[in-house]
């Protein structure tokens, strides 16, 4: 048995070694319980660090995320614009970039006048006309409107019934990330320089699934 | 880099007719205007070159020979395996036997044995081979010799586009094994080494016989596979034909993910009774990922360890690795990643955006019913 690792186990937890440093480290670590132990207690104890507040998201797949949900995103140009969407479904979540343009909107909304019930009778009533025939005019648009509005809800409504996904739901999926990871494996057999990161994954969780 | 077979597919002849009397006038512009442009850009030009240029061919012949030499040589020997990562590096120390152009068994200690089943040859879907994918995606050079477990080894390197070195290899000078592996990131530190501490070779099979039995298009490990072939474990493989038909279902099984991660392998694997996924594989012969896609609509609720970010109109769901998982739903699917690499799930991101979640609740119902009702008074929607 050579010596103990000693001062390199943080090192090479680290990855500071170099090629001859930590090729004989491990090496060594190969056949060495303790200093396996102590490597992997170093490491466990810096991914423990690093995740004390959860499932940490990678930064840089988190602003690869986020770019891609950006409207001028690679997603978003690749995918058709769904009508109706944006006036009929949920409104979108606050997204970072997005409350300068929030705070402008609400600007607007503040400048003086500006979305005032007034305004907006005004702006339905035409100039020129008497006040009495001006309202009964303004009655038979609104009911026509009305009607009109309802009629498409019926509409819509019995479209919506005919939808594929109408009468059944969708099977809920949780899929087997574990056997996936094992799939994930078999699948880089082929592969001559790809190790796969897979092979970390104690084998416990494999065999469970198999 | 060398043009991919996508911009092969781009250089499409222009056939429509000109007529002589036009063509000329066009063409003594052509001239006029190439005489203008070409002196702008002749500076770039060796620049260009060297992007596009040749790889080192005798790097090139020791990665195909290298690759061969997991059908021509027995051996055992001990390996490490570390990975940089996000959460700190985790790694492990890998036994391994294997014999030659057969499968591998895997020890790793501390944790289990596993046997990677070599892959079916008749399987692969890629149009280049396992050592073309690389060659393709990278520009290869021979940088030197360094021995490496007390043997002469060659060092070849990859380099992106850009110039960045994306991968070493050192490669056994007398068996072709590779014997050390390390992969960088765009900033230079290693992401992901592994090298053999202890190597033994049991015996080579001829070379120039495994030569003849393969090429550089074929994949580097045969097995007694072929079509539908079911690996030890796994599901039956699918072809391109196979793919088509699932498109035309509702799935996505894209031919290539992001830049230089190519469709190699395709295959069935059963999830439930009576139930199953699509396996896609991709890789550009440094990193692979694989994509399932099976029927339904993501349970978000019932994840374990996954959090959820919106990503455009869907949830994306990512389980730091390694290796890293992601998974969210789109259209009818579910589409879950296994990444080698966590910087690779974007791109699988953007070639398969998530759908709406609530795809199925009443807003969006309503939503596709007003789009449908608005289709029915369109002149234009066919």
């Amino acid at each position: 048995m050579s010596h103990h690792l000693g001062d390199r186990v943080s090192a090479l937890a680290d990855g500071h070694l170099d090629h001859d440093e930590r090729d004989r480290a491990l090496a060594h670590l190969a056949r060495c319980d303790a200093c396996r132990r102590d490597v992997e207690e170093e490491r466990q104890a810096r991914a423990v660090l690093a995740d004390l507040p959860g499932p940490v998201l990678p930064e840089r797949l988190l602003e690869s995320l986020l770019a891609l949900g950006a409207p001028t995103g690679t997603a978003a140009l690749r995918r058709p614009p769904v009508v109706g969407r944006d006036s009929l479904g949920p409104p979108p979540p606050p997204r970072m970039g997005a409350a300068g343009d929030r705070t402008a909107a609400m600007a607007a909304d503040r400048r003086p006048g500006a979305g005032r019930p007034a305004d907006r009778a005004d702006s339905r009533r035409p100039d020129g006309f008497g006040a009495s025939s001006g309202r009964h005019r303004a009655r038979r648009i609104r009911a026509a409107a009305a009607g009109l509005v309802a009629a498409t809800a019926v509409t819509v409504g019995v479209a919506s019934m005919g939808l594929p996904d109408g009468g059944s739901a969708p099977v809920a999926v949780v899929p087997p990330v574990e056997q996936f990871t094992v799939e994930h494996v078999r699948s880089t057999g082929s592969l001559p320089f790809v190790e796969s990161a897979a092979l970390l994954v104690p084998a416990d969780d494999w065999t469970g699934q198999r | 880099m060398k043009s991919s077979p996508r911009g092969a597919r781009a250089d499409r002849p222009d056939r429509s007719p000109v007529p002589p009397a036009a063509a000329l006038p066009a063409a003594v512009l052509l001239a006029v205007a190439l005489l203008l442009v070409v002196p702008v850009f002749i500076p770039a030009a060796p620049r260009a070159a060297a992007a596009d240029g040749d790889d080192d061919a005798p790097a090139v012949g020791l990665l195909q020979r290298s690759a061969r030499s997991w059908s021509t040589v027995s051996f055992t020997g001990t390996q490490y395996l570390t990975l940089g990562g996000d959460t700190g590096s985790a790694g492990a120390v890998v036994e391994v036997v294997h014999r030659a152009g057969s499968s591998t068994r895997v020890h790793v200690l501390g944790s289990g044995r596993h046997e990677l089943p070599a892959s079916a040859t008749r399987a692969w879907l890629a149009p280049a081979g396992p050592v073309d994918l690389l060659v393709d995606a990278y520009e290869i050079r021979l940088a030197g010799r360094e021995p490496v477990v007390g043997r002469p080894a060659d060092v070849v390197e990859a380099r992106r586009p850009d110039g960045t070195l994306a991968a070493r290899l050192w490669v056994d000078t007398a068996t072709g094994l590779p014997l050390r592996r390390e992969l960088l990131d765009s900033h230079g530190s290693v992401s992901q080494a592994s090298a053999f501490v202890d190597l033994a070779v049991h015996g080579q099979v001829g070379t120039l016989v495994a030569g003849m039995a393969e090429d550089s298009r074929t994949p580097a490990v045969p097995s007694g596979g072929g079509v539908g072939a079911v690996a030890a474990g796994g599901g039956p493989t699918l072809d391109l034909d196979d793919l088509v038909a699932l498109r035309h279902q509702g799935m996505a099984c894209p031919e290539e993910i992001g830049d230089g991660l190519v469709l190699y392998e395709a295959r069935q694997v059963r999830v439930g009774e009576g139930r199953s996924a699509v396996q896609l594989s991709y890789s550009d012969g440094l990193v692979a990922v694989s994509v399932f896609e099976q029927r339904g609509r993501l349970d978000g609720d019932r994840l374990e360890g996954f959090a959820g970010r919106r990503v455009g109109d869907g949830t994306v769901w990512t389980r730091s690795g390694p290796p890293s998982w992601a998974t969210w739903s789109t259209g009818e699917s579910v589409v879950t990643v296994v990444s080698d690499d966590p910087a690779l799930v974007p791109a699988v991101v953007a070639a398969v955006p998530p759908g709406d979640d609530g795809s199925h609740g009443l807003l969006a119902r309503l939503a596709r019913a007003a789009s449908r009702v608005a289709g029915w008074f369109n002149p234009y929607d066919g």
